[in-house]
């Protein structure tokens, strides 16, 4: 289990330096220059911006202050905002960790609840409707979602009923919170509802069901005793991309409901060239990203003793 | 064959000799009805089918998928067809007849009419042809991008499994590296360092999306070169290259062409997602990413700017995945719950 735990540490860090590495290869490699812009400058200004940003040393000698910075818990300053890239961060992400939170815990227990209606009424009505909104939240992005939510919920319940819980943007209310995380848990409730279904198809085919069966159990008791509890495992190995989906699908969602999350700063940044800001938000969504899914290894290892079977073989 | 023939039991009795003769004669009461013929009656009746015309025919009772092959070909006829035909370009402006609806007739300048079916967005422009040409544009990006995916996928899958040894097991680290990292990241990145445009686009998501499909090909190469018609084919003396071309990647092909469907709906998304943020096909260039965009910021007045390109998205993700689902389900039927 230590060796486990060990290897995917060294995984986990190897993956993080080499964001960190490609971020700062493509910040090297950007065109544009972030202090030229509608006004003339100075070349000695210019000069004394570059000295002053560290523009002006070699690639390595940058690369290597850029990393042990990181390190230090720097990521810089903002070029655009002038105050550091740790601060606009710490002031952004717990709306974004919000909706994140929010929009996971919407998909885990619909999706789940979804893919055990849909394997235990197998065949029937029940499971065909399932899966079609599975099939259907894979297939619709997130933006859309927001926006017909938007259209919806918002604007449409208003023009029928005269007013609506719901406000078209913002991030204030309880409602108003709902909308977005919806909007972007769905294609991750779609995931988990499949996996649960199959997953769960395979439980109730077990020996040990039977044996319940036997042994007199209601069906209910079955299935909430012994199916859900074995075949939610596979579940949790999801759980690290949908983390991903969940959290890259902010970057939208944030901008189309204005949420004041890092997804609205990051895209702000992209359109204004604010290369430390963007490095810095990429590489810490990178690496929250990379802790998730490592996380979630250690989890399913400690859950599922038999992972370790598999890893040994290996 | 004759053999089997003289052991079934014939139901005519013996021809008499007289009747054998050269100058006999024979009327039709001479003969008598056989019954079918004994030897046809094993011959196998049916032609023999490969496993390729079983997959295509249990595709075809797949209704779900036929309709979606059906859809598909329709927008990509449309695709094509469209903006060849269409009385307008793709930014040519109506000023005098902006955000309407469907089907609205517009009054041009010297007096003449002419229909807009999808209407017109704010700046005046034909929804309907640039509705379709941004569906070649999206539809552009998605094949070329899964195409160079495929192409380094299997590539790489092929090198890592097939070798073995060290070469995998570096492969296989520096896939699990690049894996860790938010493949939407890294095309954002990308986008940024290159020129805006439909190629950009198509790099990099080509050269980030393959890792899914080195994966799979590496995971099925492994499980298929320990089978015997690969040691015969050694043993024959074939060189790697021809066992890797001529039966290790024919034999990927069904599990590849599924993994090509599934993710093609990922690069729409990714297409859409982009020019949503900004970092689309440059203006007056059309995709259904950038119609969306465009569509969202009128959502509140005129609603179907959005649910226009929305809904082409959106059916076009579908069908493929219905279509992905349906050729596993063919080419695997024990896949199938």
């Amino acid at each position: 289990m230590v060796k486990y735990i060990v290897k995917r540490m060294i995984f986990a860090l190897l993956t993080i330096s080499a964001l960190v590495l490609i971020t700062f290869l493509m910040m090297q490699a950007l065109p544009g220059d972030p202090f030229i812009g509608d006004k003339a400058i100075n070349p000695v200004t210019l000069e004394a911006l570059y000295a002053k940003y560290g523009l002006d040393r070699p690639f390595w000698e940058q690369f290597y202050q850029y990393f042990t910075n990181i390190f230090k818990g720097d990521l810089g300053i903002s070029i655009k905002y002038n105050r550091p890239v740790t601060s606009i961060i710490a002031e952004s992400f717990p709306a974004s960790a919000e909706l994140g939170l929010r929009s996971l815990v919407l998909a885990v227990i619909l999706g789940i609840g979804l893919g055990v209606l849909a394997a235990v009424k197998r065949n029937t009505r029940w499971d065909t409707s399932a899966m079609l909104i599975a099939v259907f939240g894979v297939s619709v992005p997130s933006f859309i979602v927001g926006a017909m939510l938007q259209y919806l919920l918002a604007i449409k319940l208003r023009d029928w009923f005269g007013s609506t819980p719901f406000p078209v943007m913002g991030w204030k209310t309880e409602a108003a919170k709902f909308m977005p995380a919806l909007a972007l848990s769905l294609s991750s409730l779609a995931t988990v509802a499949r996996l649960m279904r199959t997953s769960m198809l395979d439980v109730l085919g077990q020996d040990y069901i039977k044996t319940a069966k036997a042994k007199g159990l209601s069906p209910a008791g079955i299935i909430r005793r012994h199916a859900i509890r074995n075949a939610i495992l596979p579940v949790i190995t999801v759980l690290g991309p949908i983390t991903a989906t969940v959290l890259t699908g902010t970057f939208v969602v944030e901008n189309i409901f204005n949420i004041p999350g890092m997804g609205k700063f990051f895209v702000r940044a992209i359109k204004e060239n604010d290369y430390t800001l963007i490095a810095g938000i990429t590489i810490f969504y990178g690496a929250f990203l990379i802790a998730a899914v490592f996380i979630v290894d250690i989890l399913y290892g400690v859950i599922d003793p038999r992972i370790k079977l598999s890893e040994s073989k290996e | 064959m004759g053999k089997i023939s003289t052991s079934k039991k014939r139901r005519h009795p013996f021809v008499p000799e007289a009747m054998t003769a050269p100058d006999a004669v024979l009327s039709a009461s001479d003969f008598i009805w056989v019954g079918p013929d004994a030897e046809k009656q094993d011959l196998i009746a049916r032609p023999s089918i490969g496993y390729w015309q079983d997959a295509i025919r249990r595709l075809r009772q797949n209704k779900a998928a036929m309709v979606s092959i059906g859809v598909l070909l329709f927008i990509m006829a449309m695709a094509i067809i469209v903006p060849l035909v269409s009385p307008y370009t793709i930014s040519e402006q109506h000023l005098t007849h902006m955000n309407q609806g469907f089907f609205s007739v517009c009054e041009g300048n010297d007096g003449t009419e002419h229909l807009h079916i999808f209407g017109t967005d704010t700046l005046g422009r034909d929804l309907f042809v640039r509705t379709f040409h941004g569906a070649r544009t999206s539809l552009v990006i998605a094949y070329s991008a899964v195409f160079i995916n495929l192409v380094i996928g299997v590539f790489y899958g092929c090198i890592c499994g097939y070798i073995g040894g060290t070469t995998d097991l570096v492969g296989m680290r520096l896939v699990e590296i690049l894996n860790g990292i938010p493949y939407l990241i890294i095309v954002i990145l990308m986008m940024m360092v290159l020129p805006q445009g439909i190629w950009t686009m198509v790099i990099a998501y080509g050269i980030i999306g393959w890792i899914g499909m080195a994966r799979m090909t590496r995971g099925q190469i492994l499980a298929l070169k320990q089978n015997e018609f690969v040691i015969a084919a050694r043993a024959l003396g074939a060189s790697s290259r021809r066992i890797i071309v001529q039966h290790l990647i024919p034999n990927t092909l069904s599990v590849v062409i599924v993994n090509i469907t599934l993710s093609i709906p990922g690069a729409i998304f990714t297409e859409a997602f982009l020019s949503y943020i900004g970092m689309g096909v440059p203006i007056p260039e059309a995709s259904w990413g950038t119609l969306a965009q465009e569509g969202v910021n009128y959502l509140q007045t005129y609603p179907e700017q959005l649910f226009i390109p929305a809904f082409f998205i959106s059916i076009t993700m579908l069908a493929f995945n219905i279509l992905g689902d349906g050729l596993r389900d063919a080419f695997d039927p024990r896949l199938r719950r």
